[in-house]
């Protein structure tokens, strides 16, 4: 006799496809959901039908988005000469949350690593090359990893004979940092990029 | 640097035990199991956050019990005092707290507490494969140098990249894309070129220390340390260039092979007593005494860059040694500094030509320190 309603074990494999989320999470986060009142239930299930039928990427620069251009893109005021190249849409969240930029991005969806056979075919690399005739200036705001680096790299070789300038994004000392405390490798780049005052 | 107190809850055969060392030569003495190799285990565990015997954490919890608990008060010549705690659990990942403050990475507690372990599982130093040789080297010049640390960490990361990459092509067909190797090869060599200058740099500093140590150990023989690096650069040609130029000509041999075949992942440290090879001719004396050589010159480079004088934890040094040489290496331990040294009788010791009634001199009866409370 099978003990739990079939939909239950479906609805915890689904959940536990979630990075970090174990079976057992899973299983507690199903069981949880049955409490729900059914309005709330049916809300998430037409929430979740909606993602998948409005929300899709742009066209132009890969942001998650419902309409198609992003409203970056579409946006009449945004820089158009200048790119900003990230990893994922949660990188443009971040740079949007500081307010200080003004021109536009392109979103790679995930960052070149043969050891997760991600090469450049599996990531918006061709999109980018086609937006660079009308760009001045590429900004590579990639993670400083060994990954973010060969990222940096392949996209520098590939732009090489092409009349852009390429910048990245400074590192060093983080605000409210003690130098003191500061790992040397991280000083020491701080160094070698300082800034004229 | 001291270590002044101790104390251990649920590690291996100790229930409960606090003990408070001498700040010179201190003796742990006790017939074979009586846990004289454990106390050496719960100090290394402070300065590395790990056994030198081994890496599996959960091998050091009390039989039957679930938790283990170390924690040491140290003293430094330059640095204040800190307090070091190791928690492990079967439940949850191991953490260390310094100072009562939780390190949110174990790799913060490197060059903190310098520590020369000598204990039987390095014989592979000197009798071992290359790779062996290198993780010594490698784990001496990342004490010393967080840049040599750091450069080492991508170099293996980027290394293991390039090698996925070239392992599909060897095994699955899949065509390499020429663009995203120079990628690689790039990041390979401006870490490989740093990892390289800086092993030769400290080599040349621990060649000299090994040698005038191994001269007072055994005056009628040489001992000599040399690093032969896989990429050799030419006249006026820098290191990074080298490493560029070869792994370009090794490409399609690397392609073929689906792996990388040049680089610091092949590069040699060798000894050589009297201009042979330690590893293909030495007896085992010889390999002894020149690993007790080797942790020595470890000892005086730590002290070299970090100021501060190590530990020594020294587990049957004697063994495989003969009375003579024996005798000549308590007449060399370095002074000053704070040594442990295990044995099984005291007698032996005495035999050896150590002076047991000294107030430099720290004696434990290891059997007797179970279920001391702390
Ligand atoms: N997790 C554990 N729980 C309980 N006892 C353990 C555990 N691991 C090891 N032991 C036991 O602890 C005892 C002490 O081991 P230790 O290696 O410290 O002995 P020793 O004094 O160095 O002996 P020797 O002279 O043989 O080197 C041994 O009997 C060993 O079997
Ligand atoms: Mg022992
Ligand atoms: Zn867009």
């Amino acid at each position: 006799m099978k003990l739990l309603p079939e939909t239950l074990d479906l609805i915890t494999e689904q959940l536990s496809r979630f990075p970090g989320i174990g079976k057992k999470t899973a299983q507690r986060m199903a069981f949880d959901l049955l409490k729900w009142p059914a309005d709330d239930v049916r809300r998430l299930g037409d929430l979740l039908k909606a993602s998948v039928d409005k929300i899709g990427t742009c066209s132009i620069c890969g942001l998650i988005t419902e309409t198609d251009p992003c409203p970056i893109c579409a946006h009449p005021n945004r820089d158009g000469s200048t790119i900003c190249v990230v990893e994922d849409t949660m990188d443009v969240v971040a740079i949007e949350r500081t307010g200080r930029y003004r021109g536009k991005y392109h979103i790679l969806g995930g960052i070149l690593s043969p050891l997760e056979g991600v090469g450049p075919d599996e990531l918006n690399i061709d999109s980018f090359v086609k937006r660079l005739d009308e760009v001045e200036e590429v900004i590579l705001a990639l993670n400083p990893s060994v990954e973010g680096e060969t990222t940096a790299l392949y996209l520098a070789r590939l732009l090489r004979d092409r009349p852009v300038k390429m910048t990245r994004l400074a590192r060093g000392v983080p605000m409210g940092g003690d130098l003191e405390y500061i790992d040397e490798a991280t000083l020491g780049r701080a160094l070698e990029e300082r800034n004229p005052l | 640097m001291l270590i002044k107190s101790l104390s251990m809850k649920n590690f291996r055969v100790y229930e409960h035990a606090a003990l408070r060392f001498g700040e010179q030569t201190n003796v742990l003495f006790g017939e074979n199991g009586a846990g004289k190799t454990t106390v050496l285990e719960a100090i290394h565990c402070l300065a590395y956050t790990r056994s030198f015997k081994t890496h599996l954490d959960g091998e050091l919890i009390r039989y039957e019990t679930t938790e283990a608990k170390v924690g040491g008060n140290f003293s430094g010549d330059r640095k204040n005092d800190q307090r070091v705690e190791m928690f492990l659990s079967e439940k949850q990942p191991k953490h260390i707290k310094v100072n009562g403050a939780l390190l949110s990475s174990q790799a913060d507690l490197i060059g903190r507490i310098p520590l020369v372990c000598l204990a039987p599982e390095d014989g592979v130093v000197t009798s071992g494969a290359p790779a062996d040789r290198r993780r010594f080297f490698d784990k001496l010049f990342s004490q010393v140098d967080s840049v040599y640390l750091q450069a080492l960490q991508q170099f293996n990361r980027v290394l293991k990249q390039r090698n996925a990459q070239l392992n599909d092509y060897a095994v699955n067909g899949t065509p390499v894309n020429s663009e995203l190797l120079r990628a690689l090869d790039t990041q390979v060599a401006k870490h490989g070129a740093v990892v390289q200058e800086k092993r030769a740099e400290y080599l040349q500093k621990f060649k000299t220390f090994v040698y005038e140590i191994y001269q007072e150990l055994e005056r009628e023989k040489t001992f000599k340390a040399a690093y032969v690096p896989s990429v050799k650069p030419k006249a006026g040609e820098t290191v990074e260039a080298a490493f560029q130029r070869e792994l370009e000509a090794s490409r399609p041999a690397d392609m073929r092979r689906g792996t990388t075949t040049t680089g610091i992942q092949r590069d040699l440290f060798l000894f050589y007593l009297n201009h042979q090879e330690i590893r293909r001719y030495g007896s085992k004396g010889e390999h002894k005494l020149a690993l007790v050589a080797l942790k020595f010159a470890e000892g005086r480079l730590l002290e070299d860059y970090l100021t501060e004088k190590p530990i020594y934890l020294l587990d049957d040094l004697f063994a495989e040694l003969d009375i003579k040489r024996s005798v000549q290496i308590i007449q060399s331990l370095p002074e000053g500094y704070q040594i442990f040294i295990t044995s099984t009788d005291l007698a032996d010791l005495r035999q050896h030509g150590m002076t047991l009634e000294s107030e430099k001199l720290t004696v434990f009866d290891t059997g007797k320190l179970r279920d001391v409370a702390a």
